[in-house]
């Protein structure tokens, strides 16, 4: 091969749709169409690139999206690079490819099985506070009424996209008592209930995510560690307590969680709550912990 | 002919790294004499260690003050921003625009605190502003600018400009090597392939293509 046909792999990354086609997909863009070879080992796929050379940093990409975990893209000798795709599910895959400045390679995975994992499942969304208790308040302005509403809509849109059935307790800027929000989650007889919050201290230097279960629940501990491991992975925040609520045990039997992403007193977090994105992140985080969830028991 | 966008994924910059270095790796093999590499203004800060940690900030008064006037989602809300503004600017600029951006409230005009005080504060990225790992830093504008992209040609060969890019298609150019590069970058950039998140992608070739 002529030195100038090598190809030169200029950025990779990766995007999820979860409309009537529900892809996750990874696009792969290079200097000059790909030669490639795929193979698949369990979850894992590979995907070998002839003649090409990286010009990109290659490392290992944390995606977390409900179905791809993490792509590495690792340099080989002879001009050969090979993309290992690790998925939490054994997804069809298939390749189209763009041509053109940079050229497209784009893997293609079915996120079907979400929808299979979440049609029917009934879940109760409560944004905190509301009305006449605003909640926390961040430094400069942000109240957590009006944070974990945003967070509760992102959520609810989220689900809705895996076909799940979602209720939120409050839409708007409403007051409601604690036993107002768990009756809704009774009356829906919820698979989950998830009351939505932020974390506050009156140290401005202290930051990080805090997660509550209901402690009638019996698997309530080992679930919180799971949604709170899956929230880590996307919004990288440290986690600051694990621990049992007691005002979630009127859900008897219901698994429910309180989760504060972040903690709004800290300067940075507070921050990072006025990105669109971030609202995003914490709403994927929180669907992977509920796919591990329902994965752990199935009823 | 025609221009074409190519993003390069590059590993985390950080202020260890040289951004002439980084431009000549990254781009070598795609940019010719004719092309143009761009470079996104807030890796080139960090890379002068221009990235401050609100630790490192002791906010005064006139701060602690002045940083309750700015727009909540702009970049001097809070006090260790204003404090590195007030560094920067010096005081008494800082007081003549934020007398400026009153008029411009009371004529409903937006921007004149930046027209006085400075453009380059305009450059300043308040905590969270940036991605993962410098979330916790205040990041400065670059210094000397031109000087970068001149280095940055010597070394490869290619125009080069700095820009600062943001998701609402505003393109602001810093330092170019040529007048032409900077037109032609300020229209290509427009859908900020630099990315404002995970992406990864400081470094752009821009290209010149057959249509």
């Amino acid at each position: 091969m002529k030195g100038q046909e090598i190809a030169r792999l200029t950025n990779i990354w990766s995007t999820y749709q979860q409309d009537e086609q529900q892809l996750s997909r990874v696009i792969i863009e290079s200097t000059r169409p790909l030669t490639f070879q795929l193979r698949r080992v369990n979850q894992v796929v590979a995907f070998t690139i002839y003649n090409a050379i990286p010009n990109m940093y290659c490392d290992t990409l944390a995606i977390y999206d409900g179905l791809i975990n993490e792509i590495t893209v690792q340099p080989e000798e002879g001009n050969r690079v090979t993309i290992y795709i690790a998925l939490n599910h054994n997804a069809p895959c298939t390749v189209t490819r763009l041509n053109g400045l940079p050229a497209r390679t784009f893997l293609c995975f079915s996120r079907a099985h979400l929808d299979a994992l979440f049609a029917g499942r009934r879940i109760v969304i409560d944004p905190g506070h509301g009305g006449r208790d605003p909640g926390g308040r961040g430094p400069v302005d942000l109240l957590e009424k009006n944070v974990v509403l945003t967070m509760a809509k992102k959520l609810k849109a989220e689900l809705a996209k895996v076909k799940a059935q979602v209720w939120l307790t409050r839409e708007g800027d409403q007051y409601l008592t604690p036993s107002e929000r768990l009756k809704l989650a009774k009356e829906m007889r919820a698979h989950v209930f998830i009351s939505l919050h932020t974390n506050y201290s009156k140290d401005s230097r202290i930051g990080g995510l805090v997660v509550n279960y209901n402690p009638a629940h019996h698997a309530g501990l080992r679930l919180a560690r799971l949604t709170c491991e899956e929230l880590v992975r996307k919004i990288k925040r440290n986690v600051l307590e694990i621990k049992a609520a007691k005002e979630l045990s009127g859900l008897g039997p219901i698994p429910g969680f309180k989760i504060k992403p972040v903690t709004i007193s800290n300067w940075v977090e507070e921050g990072l709550l006025r990105n669109p994105t971030f609202y995003e992140k914490i709403a994927i985080g929180v669907l992977n912990g509920l796919q591990k969830i329902f994965l752990s028991s199935p009823e | 002919m025609g221009w074409t966008v190519i993003p390069i994924r590059t590993h985390v910059i950080t202020e260890q790294d040289d951004i002439v270095s980084l431009a000549c790796r990254y781009t070598q093999g795609i940019a010719g004499p004719n092309d143009i590499i761009a470079v996104a203004e807030s890796v080139v800060a960090i890379t002068q260690k221009r990235a401050i940690l609100p630790d490192a900030v002791r906010p005064g008064l006139a701060a602690r003050f002045l940083c309750r006037f700015p727009a909540k989602h702009g970049s001097l809300a809070t006090p260790g921003a204003m404090q590195l503004a007030i560094q920067e600017a010096g005081l008494p600029r800082i007081l003549l625009g934020c007398a400026a951006a009153f008029f411009g409230r009371l004529i409903g005009k937006k921007g004149y605190f930046y027209l006085v005080a400075g453009r380059e504060l305009a450059l300043i990225d308040d905590i969270a502003g940036t991605m993962w790992p410098y979330e916790k830093h205040i990041i400065l504008g670059p210094k000397e600018p031109e000087k970068i992209v001149r280095s940055i040609r010597e070394a490869t060969g290619s125009e080069a400009v700095i820009a600062d890019v943001n998701d609402l298609k505003c393109v602001d150019i810093l330092a170019a090597t040529s007048p032409e590069s900077s037109r032609i970058a300020k229209e290509t950039l427009i859908d900020n392939p630099f990315g404002n998140d995970d992406q990864q992608t400081p470094l752009v070739v821009i290209k010149k293509v057959e249509n």
